[in-house]
């Protein structure tokens, strides 16, 4: 039996049914949980335990058990409808199949147009998608691809996040429900860069970049229409982003990075086109226009960059994505650093003590203090995650001195996905 | 139909494809509860939110208090690393694995913030 509660009572109920039950023992008790007192916990544990111990020991479900779909996943069902662009905007909005911006109407011929960017077939079914268990078919990515505004050359890449995104480890189902601000981060390595004209310099993650935008809102839009990730009751994020909109993507600036590519460091060719997610929070800019030496650089991170400002170390989530400008990345290059000293000097500058937290010796944060860091006292230095290979580098964006650091949200993995097969 | 839409002849027709997609849901069973809990085993999984281990360390102390014989497991100190939200259904798995092993009768586990 599960103890949830009130304000995540829909979420557990829904994700009950999803994973196939249709009734299950919960006990629903007061939020929150956290920044309350243990005397004001242990009371009402104590006023919660009838209910447990009935339900624990006598409960029954109230519904017989059914479950299942009715119709052919092929060809996605149509609708006929009457109207301007702006009555199907409407009609779309409020259906809760679209987000709030504007969408391009799916049409089947747009849909069939669209589906001319890949060679596989549009049945094929890539993913389940969490919260809501959606079975999302190539057809369907494709329906999003038209709403997005994508052209047809986009949809390989858009089919390559998906793989990626639909590894269990990535949890594309934690990063839909929490309470974070966290969404996904296409990273796009290789020829299909230049040959999509996908940005990597200049305001590569920002706006006026059309392959960007677009392939990010329709990843976003399977979340939310086919995954379910909707406010307030599934997607539990507190405050939310635009990057639930519409998701960070952005080439690497290879030409002007000093060092190999994030997809040759880890295992690609040149090559080889390649998308890389993960499940980020929202950018943090590092603003340092005045170091001129690594040492001076480590320093200004030090206090940009800690284990306090996010939850990873006690969610296990990693690896973090520290996005070097190209400014930023020549300094330490010209000083003779590579990527893993770096890394590791990094990772050392970055700790704070377990005294910094006021949730005594045995938690950090948000969860407990891991093994490996136990025995610990209040000096016990707490890094930003167990081990300096969970913190990646990269060198992406133009002219000025902004590098910038991605957080991780849910999942202990990136996932990185060759483009080409879907073609 | 949206909200106050009046349909206009003039206007254009248009065969669109509903992007919600069908779900996929595999029935599962619930196991049934034992109708006591006096001489069972009862494991109790934290998801390591703050408090959440203070609420079922008092569930643990009441379930000794007032039921006879019922043996209490808090999972976290067999395996501290099941104190967090699982990250995969492989890391779930894991979990429950360690649960079965303690020979767990009820399982009672505290989610949310």
């Amino acid at each position: 039996m599960s103890i949830v509660t009130t304000e995540f009572n829909e979420l557990s109920r829904t994700t009950m049914r999803t994973h196939g039950l249709n009734d299950m023992a919960f006990v629903v008790t007061q939020h929150p949980m956290g920044s309350i007192s243990k005397e004001a916990i242990r009371a009402r544990a104590e006023e919660n335990f009838p209910e447990i111990l009935e339900k624990a020991a006598t409960w029954k479900p109230k519904r017989a058990e059914s479950s299942g779909r009715d119709r052919a996943l092929y060809p996605s069902e149509g609708i006929s409808f009457r109207g301007t662009y702006k009555d199907v905007n409407d009609l779309f909005f409020e259906n809760g199949w679209s987000t709030g911006l504007p969408i391009i109407p799916p049409t089947r011929s747009a849909v069939e147009n669209m589906l001319r960017g890949t060679s596989h077939r549009p049945d094929e079914v890539l993913w389940v998608v969490p919260p809501r268990m959606g079975i999302l078919t190539v057809e369907l990515i494709a329906v999003h691809a038209v709403m997005a505004g994508c052209r047809p050359e986009y949809l390989p890449v858009i089919l390559a996040a998906i793989e990626g995104m639909s590894e269990p480890e990535v949890n594309w189902g934690g990063a839909a429900t929490t309470t974070g601000t966290v969404g996904p981060m296409l990273l796009i390595n290789g020829p299909v860069v230049k040959e999509l004209g996908i940005a990597y310099g200049q305001g590569a993650a920002g706006k006026g970049y059309h392959p960007n935008v677009s392939i990010g809102y329709a990843v976003n839009l399977i979340g939310y229409v086919v995954g379910g990730s909707k406010p307030p009751d599934m997607d539990k994020s507190t405050f939310g982003s635009p990057g639930d909109v519409v998701a960070w993507v952005f080439g690497e600036n290879e030409e002007a990075s000093p060092w190999e590519s994030y997809a040759v460091e880890h295992g690609f060719k040149l090559a080889d086109s390649v998308v890389t997610v993960k499940n980020v929070y929202p950018t943090v800019d590092m603003p340092d226009h005045t170091s001129s030496t690594p040492e001076q650089y480590l320093k200004w991170w030090s206090y940009v960059l800690n284990p306090m400002m996010h939850v990873p170390l006690g969610c296990a989530n990693k690896p973090y994505f520290i996005v070097l400008c190209p400014e930023h990345a020549g300094m330490l290059a010209h000083a003779g650093w590579n990527k893993d000293r770096f890394r590791k000097a990094l990772w050392e500058k970055t700790r704070v003590p377990l005294s910094a937290y006021s949730t005594g010796e045995d938690m950090c944060g948000i969860g407990p203090v891991p093994e490996e860091l136990r025995p610990a006292t209040p000096d016990t230095l707490i890094p930003v995650t167990l081990s300096p290979k969970d913190i990646e580098i990269l060198v992406a964006g133009g002219s000025g001195k902004h590098s910038q650091y991605f957080a991780p949200g849910q999942g202990k993995v990136a996932a990185s996905k060759r483009v080409d097969p879907w073609r | 139909m949206p909200k106050g839409h009046l349909m206009n002849q003039t206007d254009p027709q248009w065969e669109l494809i509903n992007p919600e997609g069908l779900v996929k849901f595999e029935a599962v069973k619930p196991a049934p509860r034992p109708g006591t809990l006096e001489n069972k085993t009862v494991v109790m999984r934290w998801n390591g939110k703050a408090n959440g281990d203070h609420y079922l360390n008092r569930v643990g102390e009441l379930l000794l208090e007032k039921v006879p014989g019922v043996k209490v497991i808090r999972l976290w100190e067999n395996h501290l690393s099941t104190a967090s939200i699982s990250q995969s259904p492989g890391e779930s798995r894991g979990v429950a694995e360690k649960i079965a092993d303690l020979g767990a009768d009820m399982v009672i586990g505290s989610n949310a913030d």
